[in-house]
């Protein structure tokens, strides 16, 4: 479900870098090559947002070096440490089938194949075999893993996921 | 120094037990275990293993790229809850 004038964060400003307002980002999303198509950002300092210019990108083992318009001197850059770099929720590509962002999953209401709820999803663990969904109904949690067998149907525009209770995964 | 290739490796003997069950039955069965030290043996794909780590027990499909590896490598012991801020990461359905 994407929403207009709503942001997530892809980094987030931890250092100046060189003397030439450069500014070291440590990326804080999952395809950090994003940041060579990008044209401009925003800078959310202290809940402020400003769209600036980038002008110049160059990807390090972990991180990314920005070059931002206006900004061209150490002093000015040291500033920045802190800030998030943020994109539009609008601007985020379309995803393939199967695949969701967290943001949309977190809320949705998870039930059986019968309509009987069954919690709210408050969490999604990314984990190397499968993802796992932390499930919160009354005081119990329970763990579901994110896979065909178990996931019937993801509905975000009705805010819901059916899942097939399979036995033992309740237990 | 690597296990001795004589012995084979190592599985679970009450988590083989029990999976040889539900092949034998044709059942699918989340199957709770403590074996993360355990090796994944080819019959085990296709099961939901339930591996405890140390608070929960972690809900993990087995797939054939995971044969040869220990439940453990599945199921990590510690969460980094990572940046609190709204972030750009995807779920897959696997």
């Amino acid at each position: 479900m994407v929403q207009k004038k709503e942001f997530i964060s892809i980094g987030a400003v931890t250092k100046a870098h060189g003397i030439k307002g450069e500014i070291g980002v440590k990326p804080l999303t999952d395809e950090p090559e994003q940041f060579t198509l990008i044209k401009s950002v925003y800078l959310n300092i202290n809940n402020s947002r400003t769209l600036v210019e980038v002008e110049k990108v160059r990807l390090q083992q972990n991180f990314i070096i920005l070059k931002l318009a206006h900004i061209n001197d150490r002093t000015a850059a040291e500033q920045l440490k802190g800030a998030l770099i943020e994109r539009e929720i609008s601007e985020l590509r379309e995803l393939e089938d199967n695949e969701y962002y967290v943001f949309d999953l977190i809320g949705l209401e998870v039930k059986d194949l019968d309509g009987n709820l069954i919690g709210e999803l408050v969490d999604v663990m990314i984990l190397p075999a499968n993802d796992v969904y932390v499930i919160r109904g009354g005081e119990k949690e329970f763990l579901v893993p994110a896979i065909q067998d178990i996931v019937k149907k993801i509905d975000l525009d009705r805010n819901e996921m059916l899942i097939y209770p399979m036995n033992g995964l309740f237990e | 120094m690597a296990r001795s290739i004589k012995k084979g490796p190592y599985i679970g003997p009450k988590l083989q037990k029990r999976i040889d069950e539900l092949n034998k039955s044709n059942q699918k069965k989340v199957v709770k275990t403590w074996a993360r030290r355990s090796t994944i043996p080819p019959d085990f794909v296709g099961h939901t293993l339930a591996v405890h780590n140390g608070n929960k027990f972690v809900p993990v499909f087995i797939d054939e790229n995971m044969v040869g590896h220990k439940l453990g490598e599945f199921a990590l012991t510690r969460t980094f809850r990572g940046h609190p801020t709204k972030s750009d990461k995807k779920s897959r359905v696997r």
